[in-house]
């Protein structure tokens, strides 16, 4: 495995822990203007275009986690 | 299995379904724990008209509302004339009565317009921006679709069985 800076493996930290956090700030009601993911998801939906780039983000999520250099269990 | 296979797949997909539902069930108690402060103003609020059982058309509820009234004879009798009858029948292959033909047509949209997205961006992202040896592209083709062939199936019959079961998920 390639070793990387920790600063890199930080900022990705970082990002998920701002992401939860925003969620969770919207969730809790502390902030009434703020959407949950499931709002802002409901949002981009209404759209053709919306539903297409979140398929995409579906499908590559996908592909990278189930399909990409997949090997049968047993075999491991 | 072995353990590498545990150590590298297994425990950072359980660790990450653990915080993800953590995450989740922490938000949900909030929510239900400030319900009953907004429970008056939520009771105040008037029920909809119609609201589906369990064993409703679930396919109704996936896809957008139709059109209103796109080949309905016109009612207002200064209105255009009616559409001739191969336009209607065209009209409504596009976008047909709600129920199954409108779902599969939805999901066909969508996982075809997803496709070609993701298609797209990668092809300019690996020619344009990051150059990659090999076949990840040409694996990125086969692998989507490889994916949509796949989950399709699974989520047609899911669909049927909630409509079927009355289940939700």
């Amino acid at each position: 495995m390639a070793q990387h800076p920790v600063i890199g493996y930080f900022v990705w930290a970082l990002l998920f822990g701002a992401l939860f956090a925003w969620e969770g700030l919207a969730l809790s009601h502390l902030s009434g203007s703020v959407p949950t993911l499931s709002a802002t998801f409901r949002a981009i939906q209404r759209y053709p275009f919306g539903r297409w780039a979140l398929f995409a983000v579906w499908l590559w999520f996908g592909w990278h986690l189930f399909v990409r250099g997949w090997h049968f269990l047993l075999r491991a | 299995m072995s353990s590498s296979l545990i150590r590298q797949d297994l425990v950072p997909i359980v660790i990450g379904y653990a915080l993800l539902m953590g995450a989740l069930a922490l938000g949900l108690r909030l929510v239900r724990r400030s319900a009953p402060e907004s429970g008056t103003a939520e009771a105040r609020r008037p029920e909809p008209a119609h609201r589906p059982g369990p064993g409703g058309p679930r396919a109704r509820a996936l896809v957008p509302a139709p059109a209103p009234a796109l080949d309905a004879a016109p009612t207002d009798p200064g209105a255009a004339p009616a559409a001739s009858p191969a336009r209607r029948g065209l009209r409504a292959v596009i976008r047909p009565g709600p129920g199954w033909p409108r779902l599969i047509l939805h999901y066909l949209g969508t996982a075809v317009g997803g496709y070609l997205v993701l298609m797209i961006v990668i092809i300019l992202y690996y020619y344009l921006v990051a150059p990659v040896a090999g076949n990840f592209v040409q694996s990125a083709f086969t692998g989507c679709a490889m994916l949509i062939g796949l989950t399709a199936p699974v989520f047609l019959a899911a669909s049927w069985l909630a409509e079927r079961t009355g289940w939700r998920f």
